[in-house]
């Protein structure tokens, strides 16, 4: 995900936004209504986030587990009808 | 690093434990999950399983779903996409759903991944195309 801040915004919030870079979250800097540099999250840090959020797929908690007869391509298609 | 762009369907039948491919699906995330990866996902992949968890879950345990998903590089339809992306529709005889995850995956180079073969069978003519299983048994083959 990727969001934008000003350098103002930057200033107040860095203990925020390095949380949300620690999370995987991508900034672009603004600066007089411009952009002027990308803040990132480490390669490894975010590969790592990834490989995690594709635990809960593998494994989802039972709160989001649901029972349907229809098939989750029905599910879709009725959606897309 | 190979991009992927993972369809509704695959992760509704993650979600939904009476599916008949759900097994499967859990096979793939696993297979996925042994490789280096990206993850593209247009947000109206985001939107229909969220509208789908909502049908049958909780909005409360529904909202949890949304943090999985903004781990993985989102596409949102803006100005921009749309500007690339209307010239991709033409090339695709789809749905606007369908259209939304086969252009992405187009646009972002990425394979697309789909228990629907009916979005396959048009998606193939231009994006590498797969189902889950079919994903599994190429890369580990």
């Amino acid at each position: 995900m990727t969001k934008t801040i000003t350098v103002k915004e930057l200033r107040e919030n860095f203990p925020l936004v390095r949380k949300q870079i620690k999370q995987g979250v991508n900034f672009i800097i603004i600066y007089r209504s411009r952009p002027i540099g990308e803040l990132s999250p480490i390669k490894e840090i975010k590969t790592g986030l990834k490989k995690k959020s594709l635990d809960v797929f593998l494994n989802p908690p039972k709160n989001i587990l649901f029972k349907s007869k229809n098939s989750a391509i029905k599910l879709v298609r009725n959606e897309r009808a | 690093m190979a991009s992927y762009t993972i369809d509704s369907s695959v992760f509704i039948s993650a979600f939904n434990q009476q599916d008949v491919f759900h097994k499967q699906t859990k096979e793939f995330f696993d297979c996925l999950g042994k490789m280096d990866f990206e993850i593209i996902l247009p947000i109206s992949v985001i939107a229909e399983v969220g509208n789908i968890l909502i049908k049958n879950r909780k909005i409360k345990d529904t909202l949890i779903f949304l943090d999985y998903f903004y781990e993985f590089t989102v596409i949102e339809f803006n100005y921009e996409f749309l500007l690339s992306a209307f010239p991709v529709f033409r090339k695709f005889k789809l749905k606007t759903g369908d259209i939304l995850a086969a252009s992405t995956a187009y646009l972002y180079k990425a394979v697309l991944i789909s228990w629907d073969k009916q979005l396959l069978k048009q998606s193939k003519k231009l994006v590498a195309s797969f189902t889950p299983d079919e994903f599994c048994r190429q890369s580990f083959s």
